[in-house]
Order: structure tokens, then sequence, then C-alpha cells
């Protein structure tokens, strides 16, 4: 009896498990025979993201409706990160606060309705209604429709309004169709969602697409935040094509035939902030001090493996107020030790670290691990600032809010999307003007502030990249912020994949032309 | 003692002395310093001036898995001794006074046992923050509690022992009768199981580091060394064996001396 018993238990547990092993295959049997079926893994979907869902009128969720060919904004990014018309024909720019867009004439949403300027309207009445962020930035005024066109005025000036329409907010969806069900969001897009998780996006081709023939059937996106994971699953060809992968796997796609891989430079930061409460670093010399003591150049050539560019400001060059055409001292770990001798620090005790009235020059390094650069940026700098007699203490933690809350920081390292807009005044709004919401280390100058308000009354494209290189010239000066790198953003893929290519602005990925022979 | 059970006892003791005093040598007896960073030399193999090979920052794997023991093993051991101190006391001082305080010294550890333990251990880890500390006193959190059981049980068992009653009929009270006449006896299943437990500690510590909730960068110990190299696994696999192969080693040892140290002072639970 009992061995009978044994000999059921030990089946049906078989059965469970192979049960749960085959999890993993049951899309595929459920796939019409012929489908083109994508599958994409990516570290970018997620509830930690605050991406999880299609309405782009809530949170960041805009992201995942642009990136994955749900919806689409009226103006989208060229590679130089310029606004270009997209769903919108052209625009004409009334006066300062008015700007009136013509709309494409044959574009429809995927539910059938028509775009119009009356559905346009709609649509930014509710983005305005219900997400903050999106409302200042915009500072929308009146919206009026007529026919084919839209025009929006503006409370203020608005000069970057058109940069700040291809934010993912801004993503067109019908309004009768409502924002209350993921799956009924109706945008005008290449796909449309046919199931959605908070692990997993499952996308069909949208048959009446405007900009022409959809080349995929089906589209699954798939969260997978362990890079490791992440990495296997590609290499055993589970996935098509994988975005966020770790830094040290991308060698092995690099030197493999049956992969490829689409890369570019973005204007993601990663930047550290001094803070100005802290006494030692209240010393404009022990802030060029500790900016002259890290090698961006290696660590972006070895710890990023040269999946980044060195940063000096907020701007990758592309942009064209970048790196290029700022100075700052560099690299230079002797004169860094003479600043500090300067500012009154030696090591008088002998134990390898600089001393001020019987106390070492200590700093509290804080920064989070849910980007990779980040903790190898942290354990760099601590070994890097050791050299010049600085004793750093790392704290890398996902709870680094509750840090900056009680001020328990000296320096904090974080990454930043610095223009996701493609202009610079966003950044330094945030980052930069008094008591704004990024400013974490207290700084504040005058001169930015002067910039500032003229930055916010420009118009001319060719002066506002002046004035932001003035600005970011005096960041730099004042050595508020230290710029470490830039992110280059990889996407690999397998080898037959087309059309499916990595953009600056980490905005577009699955579109209509991307395709998969099989 | 057999002769057999003599000599395993004498060459685990000798290997476990070995890494004790390896331990303790720490970083001094490292080819290079366990915390230099060289970016030109990151991920270097084994062979040459580093016979282990780099890790990602260039900082020699051999002198780090070196410089690692002290922390992996000392604060296993530190582990255990807290472990066995604390349950120790709160089983004798149960099972010596009865009756409500035994009661609720041993529903307070049915308590702690009713957890499933790492998840315990990783939530009490969280609350006090990172740390080589935290993740000690998280663990003994999880881990006194079956040596308390043992301690009871011994006491409950040698308190109506005939030499006992004898002292205590002689005149002899209180902490003296518990220290002079049984502790010296019922603490010795605690230092077998102790011993024992020695490298499953050294496990539970390498994997709080490794979840990030031990020791905090750059410090060389074993999990993190390990949690580092995890995604070189493909690239560079020295940086993820090295550690793992001391973590493998040091926990055989230990195991294969808490097995000779049972055969030989409790030859009666002997298996073989």
């Amino acid at each position: 009896m009992l061995k009978k018993n044994v000999i059921v238990a030990s089946l049906l547990s078989m059965s469970m498990l192979l049960g749960g092993c085959g999890g993993g295959d049951k899309a595929p049997e459920q796939q019409a025979a012929g489908n083109k079926v994508f599958r994409y893994g990516t570290v970018a979907y997620s509830t930690s993201n605050e991406n999880a869902g299609l309405n782009p009128h809530f949170s960041y969720h805009g992201w995942t409706t642009l990136r994955y060919g749900v919806g689409e904004t009226l103006f989208r990014f060229n590679d130089q990160m310029q606004p270009e018309p997209w769903l919108a024909e052209k625009y004409e720019q009334i006066d300062e606060k008015t700007v009136k867009i013509y709309l494409k004439d044959k574009i429809i949403f995927s539910n059938g309705h028509k775009l119009t300027g009356a559905a346009v309207k709609a649509c930014l009445e509710d983005l305005m209604k219900n997400h903050k962020r999106a409302a200042a930035a915009l500072q929308l005024e009146e919206i009026t429709a007529d026919g084919q066109t839209v025009t929006i005025k503006t409370k203020e000036k608005s000069p970057a309004l058109i940069n700040a329409l291809c934010d993912p907010y801004g993503c067109i969806i019908d309004m009768e169709a409502g924002t209350a069900d993921n799956l009924k969001i109706s945008g005008t897009g290449p796909f449309i969602a046919a199931s959605l998780t908070p692990t997993e996006v499952h996308l069909k081709k949208n048959p009446s697409y405007w900009g022409g023939e959809v080349k995929l059937d089906e589209v699954i996106v798939r969260s997978i935040p362990d890079g490791d994971t992440l990495t296997l699953a590609l290499q055993n060809k589970e996935l098509d094509a994988a975005q966020g992968l770790p830094y040290a796997s991308l060698k092995l796609f690099q030197e493999n035939k049956d992969f490829s891989i689409s890369s570019a430079a973005t204007s993601r930061v990663f930047q550290a902030a001094m803070n100005y409460e802290t006494p030692a670093l209240q010393d404009d010399k022990v802030r060029q001090a500790v900016s002259m003591a890290i090698d961006k150049n290696k660590f972006t050539s070895v710890l990023l493996r040269g999946n980044g560019y060195p940063a000096v400001g907020p701007f990758p060059t592309f942009m064209g107020y970048g790196p290029d055409k700022l100075k700052e001292a560099g690299y230079d770990p002797a004169k860094a030790k003479e600043l500090l001798a300067e500012a009154g620090y030696r090591d008088t005790n002998g134990d390898g670290y600089v001393d001020k009235d019987g106390r070492n020059l200590e700093l509290r390094w804080l920064t989070y691990t849910l980007r990779q650069e980040l903790p190898l940026l942290a354990e760099a700098a601590q070994s890097y600032l050791k050299d010049i007699g600085i004793k750093v203490s790392v704290n890398a933690t996902d709870s680094y809010n509750d840090f900056l809350k009680k001020g328990e920081w000296d320096i904090f390292a974080m990454a930043f999307v610095a223009a996701p807009t493609g202009d610079p005044e966003y950044y330094f709004n945030t980052h930069v003007a008094p008591e704004s919401a990024y400013n974490r280390g207290h700084y504040s100058s005058p001169a930015v502030t002067a910039l500032l308000d003229e930055l916010h009354h420009e118009f001319d494209p060719k002066k506002r990249r002046e004035l932001a290189l003035k600005l970011s010239q005096q960041v730099l000066d004042d050595h508020a912020i230290f710029y470490a790198s830039h992110l280059k953003m990889n996407l690999v893929m397998q080898k037959n994949v087309s059309g499916f290519a990595a953009h600056p602005s980490d905005y577009y990925e699955i579109n209509a032309a991307v395709d998969k022979k099989e | 003692m057999t002769r057999k059970v003599k000599g395993r006892l004498l060459w685990t003791a000798a290997a476990a002395c070995l890494l004790l005093l390896m331990a303790a040598a720490g970083a001094g007896i490292a080819p290079h310093d366990p915390y230099q960073v060289n970016l030109d030399a990151a991920l270097l193999p084994p062979g040459g001036d580093f016979p282990l090979g780099t890790d990602r920052y260039g900082r020699c794997v051999l002198s780090r898995v070196i410089a690692g023991a002290r922390v992996s093993v000392l604060a296993a051991l530190a582990l255990v001794g807290c472990s066995v101190v604390v349950g120790g006391i709160v089983g004798m001082v149960g099972g010596w006074l009865g009756g409500r305080a035994d009661n609720l010294l041993m529903r307070l550890a049915d308590i702690f046992l009713s957890f499933p333990g790492l998840v315990f251990a990783i939530a009490v880890a969280s609350v006090l923050g990172g740390g080589l500390a935290s993740a000690v006193i998280a663990l003994t959190c999880i881990s006194w509690p079956k040596y308390a059981r043992l301690m009871r049980s011994q006491v409950l068992q040698l308190k109506n022992e005939p030499y006992i009653r004898l002292a205590h009929f002689n005149g002899l009270r209180g902490m003296r009768l518990l220290v002079k006449y049984i502790l010296p006896i019922a603490v010795r299943p605690l230092l077998i199981m102790g011993s024992n437990d020695l490298g499953t500690m050294l496990l539970e510590l390498a994997g709080m580091s490794f979840l990030g909730l031990g020791v905090q960068p750059p410090e060389a110990e074993w999990g993190l060394m390990m949690a580092g190299g995890r995604s070189l696994l493909q690239l560079a696999p020295w940086a993820l064996f090295a550690p793992g192969a001391a973590i493998f080693i040091t926990v055989s040892v230990f195991n294969l001396l808490g097995d000779a140290l049972r055969d030989a002072l409790a030859p009666q639970q002997s298996i073989d």
C-alpha cells in the first residue's frame, strides 16, 4: 500500500514539474501557423519603472505606449533630437504664446475613428487634467480645434512647446475609447495591445495602420529585470531581441556572428551631485578635488566596457552643446591633492587619509542599484578618492530617497535623461534652479538663476544652445555636479531581425518596419 | 576513541586550523593589496602576476579570496558563538527554572522558529540596514532557538541525575551547581552542533552578502565577490569560481570537522 502511494505521489509531482516547465512554451502553441512573432526581452518595462500600462496620461505609462508601437505623438525626434512632424503635417508659430498645428489627413485610430483636430483637443485636455508633469511642462491655456487643425495657446511664452509634445505623455489616443481599460486604449500606432500584465505586453498588428504595411504579426514584450537571465534567454534564442543587457555580456554578442547590435548615444547622464549642506563640500577646492580625482575615461572604457561616453556637462555631443564645447580641468590626481592641501587637508597621522582639525575627510557616497552603472561608478570613485586621501563610504540602496530626505549623504550619484524633449531648459529647471525637484545638494548660484531666466524667454534655437552652454559651464565652474558619463544604448538582436534600431531619445523601439526572416 | 576516529579528527582539525590561520593573517599573506583598483589590469585571466586572475576593477582575485577568509570565517565563528551563547543561556534558564519561565522562553523560541528562516533573516537585515554586524544579528535571530531547545533538554535530563541530586543534598545550590556540574556536560552537544553548523552559517552569511544585505563593497568577502562576478560568468569565470571554491572547501572542512568531533565526543550518535 505504502509503495503504491509513493509511486502515485512521485508520478503526481513529476507531472506537476513537467507542467511547470511547459508553461513557458505555451505561447507558440497558441499562435496560428505562419504568424511572425517577435519576442522582445527588456529591463525597462516594470511596475518599478512606473510604466506597466498603456494610458499615456498616467505616470510613465506613455513610454510603453510609444516604445512598443501602440501610440504616436504629434512630432517625433530625429537622430539629432530635433522635433519633426509625425501625426502632424506641419506647425505654424502664430505668436510667442500660440502655435497652430496642421494634422495629417489620412490617419485613423486603431478603433477606426479618424484623427481630427477635435480628437487631439480632447486628448490633450484629458492629459492636462490628469498628468501633473505634463500640465507643468506644457502650460496650456486654451486649445481650439477646427477640422484638421488644432491651435494651442500657452499661459506663458513657451519656446519648447513642440519639443514637449514629443514626450511619451503626448501620445495621441482616442478619448472616445477612454483610458480606463489598457486593452481598449486606442492609439494610431502599428500595434494593438492584446493582453497586458505587469510583466508582459502582448501586441497584435494593426491591420489598418496609416503608415503602411506592418511586417510583424505579433510582438511579445517580456519584462526580464535580471541582466544575466536576459543574456541567457537571448543566447538560447528564446528572444529575438533584448534591451538593457549588462555591459559585461555585450562582448559575447559582439563576437558572435548570429547576433547584431544597434547602438545609439543617449542623453541619459550619470552624475554625482555635491551636497552644499556638508561643511567640507562647501569649500570649492574640495569639490574641485573630488571632480578631478575620478578618471571618467577609464570608467567608461574599462568598467562600462566602451558602452558609454565620458561626460562633461549634462548633454551629449550629438545635441550640439556637449563635451566638445565645454571646459573642465579633467583627471589630475596630483592637482587634486594640491587643492586638498590648499584647503587645509593634510595626512598628519599617516593613516593614508587627509585630515583637518584632527578629523579625517570622509564622504558618504549615496547611490542606487537599479542602473547597473551606478554601483560600478561608486566603487571606482571610492578607490579613486582614496588615492587622493578621501575616505568614501558607499551606500548603494534602492531606498535612497529616505537617505536624501534625512540628509544622510554627501555625494549623490544618479542617472537622469537630461534632454527628454531635446531641449536644455528642462534639465536646468529641475537640477540646478534653487529649490527645484532634483537639486538635492541645495546648489544655488545667482549666475545660474539669471541665465535660466534668459533661457526661459529665448525663442531662437541657436541662442538657446549658447545659453545651455553657458549654464553647463557655470555648473562645471562651481563644481556643483560631477558628470561621469553618458549612456550608450544597445539593442541586441538575432541576425534575422531587421528594421530594429536604437534611438538617442530611448522612446522609439517597435515600429511597422521591424521584421524577422523565418 | 578508535584510531580511525582519532586520525580523522586530527587531519580535519589541522585543515580547520590552517583556514583559521589564513583568516587571522588575512591580507598580510596576500600577494597584492586586495583593495588596490587598477583598471588597466581588469579581468586578466589567471597566470603570471595574478595566479587567480583579476576582477573587473583589476584587483587580484587570489588576494581578495585570502583577505575574504578573515571576514567570512571569522563572521561565521562569531555567528555560531552568538547563537550558542544566546541559545545556551535561554535553554539553561528555561530548563533549570521550569514552570512558567520555561513555558514563556520556549514559546518565544517557537515564535522565532515558525518563520521561514532566511526570509526572516532578510527582513531583519533590511530593517537594520546593510553591514556585516546586522547580517550576524539577523542570522543569530533565526539560529538561536535550536540551541536553546538542545540545551534545555540537556539540563532537564541532567537535573534528575543521581550525582546532581547528591550535590544538591550536600548543600550545593543555584548558580554554582549549574555552572560547575551541569554546564560542562550539557554544553558538549551544543559544541558538536555548533561545529557542524559552522559550514551552513558561512553559506548563509555568504548568501546574505550575495543579496546585498551583508558585507558592503569594496570589502573582500566571498559571497559579495560571487555577486560581483555573477554577470562575468561567461567572460571571466575565475572571478566567480575562485570565491565559490573557497566557500566549498571551507564548508567541507568545517562539516568534516563537525562529524569527527561528534564521533570523538559522542560516539553513541555516530552513524557508522
